[in-house]
C-alpha cells in the first residue's frame, strides 16, 4: 500500500524572476534573487531553513555543484540537500523529495530553486550531449527541436494530428501570455494559426513559434510540513500526489514515440492524490515545442489517445476553456531558461492554487496537475497540488 | 579527406566491433543467447534479462523510417554545410530501432514507413557511418 502525501506537506511560498531575452546578472546572483524573496515572502528568516533542493546547471566549464554554490551564497546550512536533474521534470521532482524528506522528518522546511541564462556558456554539444546518445545519436547531427519534431511527426502519422492543430497550441500559451508579465512576449500580439504556420521551419514539422523562447530567468518555491505551513500563511498548497517514471533513456530507445512515460507517472500520482482527471481544475504541462501540450493532454487522461489536437483545437486550453492549461503562456510564451524552464510551471500551478494569479486567475481553483519531463521525453514526473 | 569537424563516435571497448564492422561494410547488432532479444545500441548485458551472454549478428540493413524529421536549423556550426538533412529512427528487420541520416533522396520525399537500406560513408580514416538511402 502507497504512503499517501495527502495534505502532509505544503507549498509556502515562491517566487519568480521574469523572463528576459538575456541578463547582465550571473547565474548565482539569479538563484540568491529568488531564494531571498521566496523566503522573506514566507516571513521566514535564514536559519528556519533546514533543507535545499538545486537543479543541475549545463554551462561549460563545469560549474561548482549548485545547491552548496547557492547554500554559500545565502549563508543557508541546510542539513537535507541535492543537487538534482531529470530535465524539466526536476521541479516536480523537487516537490515530491521535499515532501518525502519532511513526511519522514529527514527534512522541515526545503527551499527549492533553480536559475538559468542562454549564454556563451550554454554550447550546443553540451546540451546534445546530456540529452541524446553521444555515440550513435550526436553523431548524426539532430537538434534538439528535430528530437521532439521525431514526436509530432509519428503523431500526426499515427492519429492524424494537422499541422493547423499543432499550430492552436501556440496561439493558446499566446493567449496567456499577454495575460502575465512576467512572460517574454507580454505586451504583444495574439497569435493566429497562419501566423505560427507561416514562421520559419525549425526541424519539420515544428515551426519557429512552436519552439519555446529561449531567455534567461529564475524561480525558487518553499516547502514545508502541513503543521508549518498553516501558521505561515493561510493559503497552503498541499502536496496530494506525486509519481515518476524514466521510460527510457535516449529516444531512440522509446517503445512508442507517442505514448509518453506520463502514463505511468500520472497514475501513480492520480492513485496517491486519490483523484481522477475529472478533478483537475487546472494543467501546467512541460512544453519546449507545441506537440508536448498534445501528448500530455492524452497521456494525463484528458482525452482519448489522439485526440489530443482536437482538444487544443476547440480552445478547451484557452482562457475560459474548461482545461485551462499553462496559464502563464508555457515555454512557447512565457519564454524558457535553460536550467530553470520547469520551474515555472510549478510556481502558476501554486499561485494559481492561491488565488493570486490576478487577470488570468482560473474560477474555483482548487487541484492542479503539473506535469514535467525530462531529456527527449524520458523522465517524467506528474504532481497534484490541491487547495 | 578533408578535415572532419563534426562530432565523432566516443567508442568503447563494448562497442568497437560494431566500429570495426561498418568499415568492413557490415551492419553489425547483438543478439542475447538467453532470451533471444536483438539489442541495439551495443551494451555489456541484454535490457531484457540481463544476461551478459552477447552474440554480434549481421543486419540486413534494411528497414523502414519509423520517423524522422528534415532539419533547416542546424544544432552546430559543422552541421550548418548540410541543411536541409534528414535525421530518422530506422527499424531494421531485425527488430531494433537505429538513429541515423536519410541520404540520397530529396528531403521532402522521406516518409513514415519508407523502405530502407544502409550505406556506408567513411567520414574519417577511422571511422566509417552507417547511413540509409531509399530502396531502389
Amino acid at each position: 500500500m502507497m504512503e499517501t502525501f495527502k495534505k502532509k506537506a505544503a507549498i509556502v511560498s515562491y517566487a519568480e524572476t521574469k523572463l528576459t531575452k538575456s541578463t547582465e546578472k550571473s547565474t548565482v546572483e539569479l538563484f540568491a534573487e529568488v531564494g531571498i524573496e521566496a523566503i522573506q515572502n514566507a516571513g521566514l528568516e535564514l536559519k528556519d531553513i533546514d533543507g535545499i533542493l538545486t537543479k543541475r546547471l549545463l554551462v561549460y566549464p563545469l560549474p561548482k555543484i549548485s545547491c552548496e554554490m547557492v547554500a554559500d551564497y545565502l549563508g543557508l546550512r541546510p542539513t537535507f540537500a541535492a543537487e538534482m536533474e531529470t530535465g524539466g521534470a526536476t521541479y516536480c521532482s523537487m516537490v515530491s523529495h521535499a515532501a518525502s524528506a519532511i513526511m519522514s522528518g529527514t527534512a522541515d522546511t526545503v527551499l527549492c530553486l533553480s536559475a538559468g541564462k542562454f549564454s556563451p556558456d550554454v554550447r550546443g554539444e553540451i546540451l546534445l550531449n546530456a540529452n541524446m546518445h553521444s555515440e550513435f545519436e550526436v553523431i548524426f547531427g539532430p537538434s534538439v527541436p528535430a528530437m521532439n519534431a521525431l514526436v509530432a511527426q509519428r503523431h500526426m502519422h499515427e492519429y492524424g494530428t494537422t499541422k493547423e492543430q499543432l499550430a492552436r497550441v501556440a496561439v493558446s500559451e499566446r493567449k496567456w501570455a499577454l495575460k502575465n508579465p512576467n512572460a517574454v512576449t507580454f505586451g504583444g500580439k495574439e497569435l493566429t494559426i497562419e501566423d505560427v504556420l507561416k514562421s520559419r521551419m525549425i526541424a519539420s514539422p515544428l515551426h519557429l513559434f512552436e519552439c519555446s523562447i529561449p531567455g534567461a530567468g529564475a524561480g525558487a518555491f518553499i516547502v514545508t510540513s502541513a503543521k508549518k505551513a498553516k501558521k505561515i500563511t493561510d493559503t497552503p498548497v498541499y502536496v496530494l500526489g506525486a509519481g515518476e517514471c524514466i521510460k527510457y533513456g535516449y529516444i531512440c530507445q522509446a517503445p512508442s514515440f507517442t505514448t509518453s512515460g506520463a502514463v505511468e507517472s500520472s497514475k501513480k500520482a492520480y492513485q496517491m492524490a486519490g483523484v481522477t482527471p475529472k478533478e483537475i481544475d487546472l494543467l501546467q504541462v512541460y512544453d519546449a515545442f507545441a506537440i508536448h501540450s498534445i501528448v500530455f493532454v492524452e497521456d494525463l487522461g484528458f482525452c482519448k489517445k489522439g485526440e489530443g489536437g482536437k482538444l487544443v483545437e476547440e480552445g478547451r486550453t484557452d482562457p475560459g476553456g474548461d482545461l485551462p492549461t499553462n496559464t502563464f503562456g508555457g515555454l512557447l510564451s512565457f519564454g524558457q531558461a535553460v536550467n530553470a524552464s520547469g520551474i515555472f510551471h510549478v510556481i502558476e500551478g501554486v499561485r494559481q492554487l492561491m488565488g493570486k494569479a490576478g487577470e488570468r486567475q482560473v474560477k474555483h481553483a482548487e487541484i492542479a496537475l503539473i506535469h514535467g519531463f525530462g531529456g527527449m521525453m524520458s523522465s517524467h514526473t506528474t504532481l497534484i497540488l490541491g487547495r | 579527406m578533408e578535415a572532419y569537424t563534426k562530432p565523432l563516435p566516443r567508442v568503447s571497448s563494448t562497442s568497437k566491433p560494431f566500429w570495426d564492422g561498418t568499415k568492413r561494410g557490415e551492419l553489425l547488432i547483438q543478439r542475447c543467447n538467453h532470451c533471444k532479444k536483438v539489442i541495439f545500441y551495443p551494451r555489456i548485458c541484454c535490457p531484457n534479462c540481463l544476461s551478459k551472454d552477447l552474440t554480434w549478428i549481421k543486419s540486413s540493413g534494411k528497414g523502414m523510417v519509423e520517423t524522422f524529421s528534415v532539419i533547416y536549423t542546424a544544432p552546430l556550426e559543422s552541421f550548418k554545410e548540410d541543411v536541409p538533412y534528414v535525421f530518422g529512427i530506422i527499424r531494421l528487420e531485425e527488430g531494433v530501432n537505429i538513429p541515423s541520416n536519410i541520404i540520397g533522396c530529396k528531403p521532402e520525399t522521406v516518409h513514415i514507413g519508407m523502405e530502407v537500406e544502409v550505406t556506408f560513408v567513411p567520414i574519417t580514416e577511422e571511422f566509417t557511418l552507417p547511413k540509409f538511402k531509399p530502396v531502389q
